[in-house]
């Protein structure tokens, strides 16, 4: 089976590399172990929350730290890639998210700090619409409900430490918090999932509407967990908007994170209805290679597993979490390829003694090391395959959590390993007599 | 305040001082200078010895040992799994120990029968095939947690009293004899008197600083040991290996989980003992000659305690040449320091002997008469206690569809419901995330506190029990002291879960700025 492009890893940077090539007109194909790490994630886009990683203050602007981080950092994702199509990324995934019915607010030149389920902020740069009131820089009053049972939103803990840091001028909400315990979603236990879906009823609405309606004082702004709906929370939102006469945000829970899994699921949904074939739950993935090119893949190790063929290759498999690194008690391997990766001997060296260090563990780094064209390089800086692009965290020298960029590094990079590949694949396409 | 006698130290000797002089109904009252278990007590094996480990070397101890052994499988039963154990020889390891060790325990009267490798393997079939000698002896594991617990709270209800966070520092004696003592509450910085006519130090590895408060001299060598848990237990029986003390030569299963000791390490520093990357490699790597599967199993956390080791002066570079055996200390004959008594070294096997012995003598100095009785006295443990046993609490769920929605599992790696957290916290002054572990086992799991801390954190917040704004420094203050355990065995499967939960902390909490 031949494809021009196949992507491995259908996390953002898969699915946006995925679109990109799809979009250049390619015949693309998704191969992934898992679903993607979009589960894992918020579902907000974070652009550059801190620069240089140990400041204490937020960046107000990503983009306008771009270029010191270049001359910093060189090697930084977003440093090889560069301003002009990190923005034209951005413009394409926020222009998708509004076709697939998910739009996202915000710009790349703009920092929004949203609460979190501590009562903490965090800076971001594109959310979800129904993120969108939960702006600490909105001033006025906000009530947090909470449902009993749902463990991971206590919004007494969140009132408390937001109004700490209201009082302190950080943030222009104040906050005041209530717990909802009787409304019925079936036999069902209280996770995020099972809410988000009774959430896409109108009778659980109403029963909700009837709950709040009591404790809600004219003027606030109402905060609630992001459960508000799986399959159209835009409706759901609306639909409580009008009811309460209020406004309502969600605000981004830990994983799984339904903001997540409905980006995925729509994304999923759109590649698909462009002729994007993906196929996801592999345990197994064996390359076939020929000197200094790959063929494709193999799903398994027998003669008679098929094999996929392409003439480029995206590697976009994250790091350890993703899948896309891993290790053993001296040395970090790439998993799929063992491109080489630049770590430190001493295991010790892979972090540091303060978790919470501001400039970050030096293991959140470790990823293959990429050309301007986001080619691995060896450490020679010799491209190691002719076909092959890297998109997302397995790339090097990006740490998504100490700068808050991991939803930007994903897009931007996604987005140009997927037109790199697509216009490789356009030069090279395979001929059909090769056995097919 | 006033009291007959002040008990110095809440780990196992102090713990067990404290129910002997309850039970003999002696007025008194332990100070603690963070929670109890938080020094040596609660940082070892879990292993209720036999004796024979010490059978060649130090016949004394292992004579003690394999008393107490029988004593605590009576009067502690709910915290001790007598599972037994081997002590295992390679091809590797002194021919000749084996038939020592026999031998030994043999004159000690101490059960160690030789059984046939393959009988092992059957029992055992994790266990490396190379085993060219077993001898079974009766090893347990006990959880010194609960047994410590149940011995203060025993205690308790005769009438002691018992004080976390105080810290002792400064002892009064007038013409060679004790008086009283001043201690400084650690939470409030709050000032503490009492007067007492006698004082136990059962300060374990503080001993020696608490002597010299008196005016009195106490020296003890420091000896850091490293463990490392894993996920999985592997085996069903305590392993020894069959060789003179070393590294890494006892593995000991723990309900769901399998511990891997020791090392030794002479240091100077007793705060805060932490593990090294270089002592975990090595633990796995000797655990791994015995048992294969070690080095593929997850590793979830190191940690690491400081023996309290007599002879110091005696010692030469390895401290496990010295005897454990414990040493009791009448000041009033050793410095001119009357009613102050020193009880330090010995093994957690043996604590309950370590009281008795201690409180015989104040007993005497007392001119009294009372004699003990701990030995024939079970003691008390709650009624849903059950020695960390993952399987009743799957039997006490049930079937998936039968959770009820108010039975919230907050912990899910131990299977701890949000009513046993809120009831915890609502018995007692909680000031940090650990305390509540410890009681609860939310948190001891594969993932280490890494998703229901900030619920633990929610639920102490919620509960009124701690100042406002204080709830974050709790949960980094957590999260700190996890990482010095996970950081060790940061590797595969752990590096990768850990990444994850890193997220959490830094690209979704932002605590890292706050």
């Amino acid at each position: 089976m031949f494809y021009d492009v196949i992507v491995i890893g259908a996390g953002l940077a898969g699915l946006m590399a995925a679109e990109a090539a799809q979009s250049q007109g390619a015949r693309v194909l998704i191969l992934a172990r898992g679903m993607g790490s979009l589960p894992l994630t918020t579902g907000c886009i974070d652009g550059l929350g801190y620069f240089p990683r140990t400041a204490n203050v937020s960046l107000s602007s990503p983009l306008s730290a771009l270029p010191q981080l270049k001359k910093d950092y060189p090697h930084h994702p977003y440093a090889i890639v560069g301003q002009e199509k990190i923005m034209h990324a951005m413009a394409r995934f926020q222009e998708l998210c509004r076709v697939i019915g998910l739009p996202y607010s915000g710009t790349f030149n703009t920092t929004l700090l949203l609460p979190t389920p501590l009562g903490t902020y965090r800076p971001t740069c594109l959310v979800p619409e129904t993120m969108n009131q939960g702006n600490l820089s909105i001033p006025g009053p906000v009530l947090l409900v909470g449902l009993r049972g749902l463990k991971d939103f206590s919004p007494f803990l969140a009132a408390e430490n937001l109004n700490i840091l209201y009082a302190q001028g950080k943030v222009a909400s104040s906050f005041r918090a209530e717990i909802l315990g009787k409304l019925d979603w079936g036999k069902k236990a209280a996770n995020g999932l099972n809410l988000a879906r009774a959430f896409d009823g109108e009778d659980f609405r109403k029963a909700f509407v009837k709950n709040v309606q009591p404790i809600l004082k004219s003027g606030e702004r109402l905060g609630l967990p992001a459960v508000l709906g799986f399959h159209s929370p835009a409706e759901v939102l609306a639909d409580l908007k009008k009811k309460l006469q209020a406004d309502v945000f969600e605000i981004p829970m830990p994983p799984p994170s339904v903001p997540g899994i409905r980006l995925f699921r729509k994304l999923q949904m759109y590649l698909q209805e462009k002729g994007v074939r993906i196929i996801l739950g592999l345990s197994t993935l064996d390359p076939r290679q020929e000197s200094k090119r790959l063929l494709g893949f193999s799903l398994g190790f027998s003669k008679k597993s098929p094999i996929y063929q392409a003439a480029a290759i995206v590697l976009a498999t994250g790091k350890f979490a993703g899948g896309g690194l891993d290790s053993d008690r001296g040395r970090i391997f790439e998993t799929l390829l063992d491109l080489p990766i630049k770590y430190p001997q001493n295991r010790r060296e892979w972090f540091r003694p303060r978790l919470l260090a501001a400039e970050g563990q030096p293991f959140n780094c470790f990823g293959v090391e990429v050309n301007e064209n986001l080619q691995p390089v060896d450490p020679e800086g010799r491209v190691i395959y002719s076909n092959l692009f890297a998109a997302g965290a397995i790339i090097a020298h990006g740490d998504s959590m100490s700068e808050k960029s991991g939803g930007g590094i994903a897009i931007s990079t996604g987005y140009l390993a997927g037109k790199l590949a697509a216009g490789f694949g356009g030069k090279n396409k395979f001929t059909t007599d090769k056995n097919g | 305040m006033k009291t007959e006698v002040v008990v110095i130290g809440g780990g196992a000797t102090g713990a067990g001082v404290l129910r002997d002089l309850a039970l003999r109904g002696i007025e008194a009252v332990l100070l603690e200078q963070e929670e109890l278990t938080s020094g040596t007590s609660g940082r070892n094996h879990g292993l209720l010895h036999s004796g024979a480990r010490y059978a060649v070397n130090d016949p004394d101890s292992a004579r003690e040992c394999l008393a107490e052994n029988k004593i605590l499988k009576k009067i502690a039963s709910p915290c001790i799994e007598p599972m037994g154990g081997f002590f295992l020889a390679l091809p590797q390891d002194p021919p000749h120990y084996a038939d020592d060790l026999l031998r030994a325990c043999a004159g000690l009267d101490l059960p160690a029968v030789e059984v046939p490798p393959a009988d092992v393997l059957q029992k055992e079939p994790a266990l490396s095939p190379k085993i060219k000698r077993a001898i079974c002896v009766p090893d347990a594991s006990i959880d010194p947690f609960r047994l410590i617990r149940s011995n203060v709270e025993e205690a308790e209800r005769l009438g002691a009293k018992i004080f976390p966070h105080r810290r002792v520092v400064a002892i009064f004696t007038a013409d060679g004899t004790i008086h009283g003592l001043q201690a400084i509450d650690s939470k409030t910085g709050e000032e503490f008197h009492i007067a007492c006519r006698f004082i136990i130090n059962a300060a374990g590895v503080w001993a020696g600083s608490v002597a010299r408060m008196a005016g009195a001299r106490l020296d003890i060598l420091f000896s850091k040991g490293s463990l490392v848990i894993l996920n999985r237990r592997l085996v069903n029986s305590v392993i020894n290996r069959c060789r003179p003390p070393s590294n890494g030569d006892i593995l000991v299963p723990h309900g769901p989980a399998l511990i891997i000791g020791t090392t030794s390490q002479t240091v100077t520093a007793i705060e805060d003992p932490s593990p090294e990357e270089e002592e975990v490699d090595l633990l796995l790597s000797e655990g791994e000659t015995i048992l294969p599967e070690i080095g593929s199993t997850r590793a979830i956390r190191a940690y690491a305690g400081v023996r309290p080791l007599m002879g110091a002066r005696e010692a030469g570079e390895d401290s496990r040449k010295i005897s454990r055996d414990f040493l009791l200390l009448d000041h009033g004959e050793a410095d001119q320091i009357k009613g102050l008594f020193s009880i330090v070294g010995g093994k957690l096997t043996t604590y309950r002997l370590m009281a008795e012995r201690t409180v015989d003598e104040i007993v005497k100095a007392m001119g009294g008469k009372t004699s003990c009785t701990t030995a024939g006295k079970p003691l008390p443990f709650p009624e849903e206690y059950t020695f960390h046993d993952l399987g009743s609490k799957l039997r006490k769920i049930g079937p998936s569809k039968s959770i009820p929605q108010t039975g919230e599992i907050l912990c899910e790696c131990e299977l701890v419901f949000r009513e046993d957290i809120v009831r915890e916290i609502q018995n007692q002054p909680y000031s940090s995330l650990k305390e509540i572990q410890e009681r609860t086992r939310a948190g001891m799991g594969p993932c280490q506190g890494g998703f229901c801390s900030p619920r633990l954190t929610a639920l102490l917040s919620e509960s009124g029990k701690i100042p406002p704004g204080t709830s974050l420094p709790i949960l980094k203050r957590f999260l700190e002291e996890r990482w010095k355990g996970t950081r060790p065995v940061m590797w595969g499967p752990q590096l990768r879960e850990e990444q994850l939960i890193q997220a959490l902390y830094t690209e979704f909490f932002n605590l890292d700025h706050f």
